[in-house]
């Protein structure tokens, strides 16, 4: 790693902190202008009417100090690496909450992307080489029905019919991660084909048009004026170079990833971040909400950090001296 | 385009603005010759033309009163009298779709006018200024990116109580940061060409230069994103309605009706939840494959793929 690689990145790591506060604000500002009372969300009608009772829950929620007490305190807790305690879920620990909770996303998530690279990167490629085929109109077709389907629509037709009339798949995943393997990966199914499905669509189409833009390239008009057979020309000189970009593409889907994990989580009880995100936010549990922004936030400004860094690494063209940040 | 513009004599700004004009003119009727020969361009925009017809026309066109009970009609599959059957509480549902059709349209065309509106006056001030004006922009973005916007909008809306003006306002105020960062850019490209400096050069005042200049030059680019956020903002609106954070029922939108007909399905009642979601992706599909289209029509160095 160069110098200039070196500063770099130390630049890219330290204007996180900026940003991730940034973002802790505005979320802050937002739960705490909104109308309605955390403290009476969840409460039943009885304590309502007990005044002292409310206001003995906002005190010991911390809801009766100034905004910007309740913010420092907030912040002087995140210092030490603690997220805060929800006001429900049995007041546990925020961080325990999320770490109970994102290894189900992740699995999740992580076997959704894996299947939808697997699946849309070859057939990009093969998109690319067989240009106007019949095969390559189909794809063209395909991706922009994948892209428009609604996923929540999708979810809903898919747990009908092969879920309820086929009895083929479970599609609610209460209690999946207790399951034998041998059954478990059944839950996986629906889920993972909401949600890879637009994102085969999306990655074979950039695949597609990348391949294409680099079989169209000088050198590998070179190497194959060189007499180089298609096969190797394709596979040793234009396919590097054209994954090349999808390192970024990739990467920059996160937002969409984790946000759609939201509303599928939700329609399949999938037991994830997204769910949690989605029961905090009916009960109005501010640190848990605050929580799930902040550590989904941070991976996301990571992610970007990594893809710009890994892209520099890979290609030498691209050049880091004196380039400001990602703006 | 932009080179003819840079080459034209700066005799003084009106001539520059009228060539600037001429030039998006010339530049538009090419494009509408492109975008005809796209076959699949031209079928989207025949689906949404056709759908905001139904929809402006929607109180001529449905059938029945969009709310009107009829006892004894309840979750009757589609028939002569009522196309597309009827739901739960008897009310038709091809009258309701029109409605909800109305409703999910409006809802997109109005939050996209306002996530326009916010991002090219934030981008064009980001490009042009430069500067902190363009610190405190990119950095608001960067923030803004950094949250699902699915996560921020479910979480808006719930906490301002659910409502169409909710939705609209929701969606237009949190998803500008995309179209911000691309005015931006096309600011940042054009303000160094010979026909900005040749505007400056001749005492045109910097509104007066990003109106009638720099703007003009970044519509084709802007009228590609807002296309697509059309899409998107149809798609976030049914999304929100169908987790219950969107249009309240009883007024009818794509999105709710989904939501309503869903315990319906395992019943057999598949006509709730097939033409809603039917209308929704076929509108996602037009201004997708227009916008497509659109894209492909305005730069023709893109190969068409």
């Amino acid at each position: 790693m160069s110098s200039e690689m070196r500063a770099y990145v130390a630049r890219r790591v330290l204007m996180l902190i900026p940003l991730l506060l940034g973002l802790s604000l505005v979320m802050f500002l937002l739960l705490h202008i909104a109308p309605g009372d955390p403290a009476t969300a969840s409460m039943p009608p009885s304590a309502l009417s007990n005044p002292d009772f409310v206001e003995q829950t906002r005190k010991n929620l911390g809801l009766d100090k100034p905004l910007i007490v309740q913010y420092g305190y907030w912040l002087r807790n995140l210092v030490t690496g603690d997220l805060g305690t929800a006001y429900g879920f049995n007041r546990q620990p925020v961080l325990d909450l999320i770490g109970q909770r994102i290894w189900g996303t992740i699995q999740l998530q992580g076997a959704a992307l894996a299947i939808s690279l697997l699946i849309a990167v070859p057939v990009g490629i093969i998109s690319a080489t067989r240009q106007y085929s019949l095969w390559d109109h189909s794809v063209t077709v395909g991706s922009f029905i994948g892209l428009a389907l609604p996923g929540f629509w999708l979810a809903l037709l898919l747990q009908i019919w092969l879920g309820v009339k086929l009895g083929l798949f479970p599609i609610i995943s209460t209690g999946q991660a207790n399951a034998d393997w041998s059954e478990r990966w059944k839950y996986f199914v629906l889920p993972i084909v909401v949600l890879a499905l637009p994102n085969i669509a999306y990655f074979a189409r950039f695949m597609r048009s990348s391949m294409l833009e680099t079989i169209n390239q000088d050198y590998v008009t070179t190497a194959r004026a060189k007499g180089l057979n298609n096969r190797s020309v394709l596979y040793s000189h234009a396919l590097r170079n054209a994954l090349l970009p999808m390192v970024t593409v990739v990467g920059l889907q996160l937002p969409q990833i984790l946000g759609g994990a939201v509303i599928i989580e939700q329609i399949f009880a999938w037991p994830g971040v997204g769910l949690l995100a989605f029961d905090a936010i009916g009960k109005r549990d501010y640190p848990v909400i605050l929580g799930i922004t902040m550590v989904v936030g941070a991976a996301i400004m990571i992610t970007a950090v990594i893809v710009d860094i890994v892209y520099v690494l890979l290609d030498p063209r691209v050049s880091v001296a004196g380039g400001s940040s990602n703006a | 385009m932009r080179s003819q513009d840079a080459t034209l004599p700066a005799s003084h700004v009106a001539s520059l603005d009228t060539a600037a004009e001429a030039a998006a003119t010339r530049s538009r009727s090419s494009v509408w010759q492109r975008l005809k020969r796209n076959k699949l361009a031209v079928a989207g925009l025949v689906v949404l033309v056709f759908f905001y017809s139904v929809a402006i026309l929607a109180p001529v066109i449905a059938p029945y009163p969009y709310d009107q009970l009829t006892s004894g009609m309840r979750d009757k599959p589609p028939s002569m009298e009522h196309w597309m059957g009827t739901d739960r509480q008897g009310r038709d549902v091809f009258s309701r779709l029109i409605k909800g059709g109305q409703v999910s349209l409006a809802a997109g065309f109005v939050a996209v006018v306002i996530v326009m509106a916010i991002g090219i006056t934030l981008g064009a001030a980001a490009g042009f200024f430069g500067g902190w004006v363009d610190q405190a922009v990119m950095r608001s973005t960067d923030v803004l990116l950094a949250i699902p916007l699915i996560l921020l909008l479910i979480t808006a809306a719930s906490l301002f109580s659910p409502s169409l003006k909710t939705t609209i306002v929701v969606i237009g105020v949190s998803s500008w940061p995309g179209t911000a960062r691309l005015v931006r850019g096309q600011f940042l490209a054009l303000k160094g060409q010979e026909f900005v400096t040749a505007a400056r050069a001749i005492g045109a005042s910097p509104v007066r230069i990003m109106i009638r200049h720099l703007f003009p030059n970044s519509l084709a680019i802007i009228i590609v994103q807002a296309t697509i956020w059309l899409s998107y903002a149809i798609i976030l609106e049914a999304s929100l309605s169908y987790l219950g954070l969107g249009v309240q029922i009883p007024t009818p939108s794509w999105g709710n009706m989904l939501q309503d007909g869903q315990r319906e399905l395992l019943f057999g009642a598949w006509w709730l939840t097939l033409f809603p979601g039917l209308a929704i992706f076929l509108t996602v599909l037009a201004f997708n494959l227009m916008g497509d289209g659109l894209r492909d029509a305005l730069d023709p160095r893109r190969r068409s793929r």
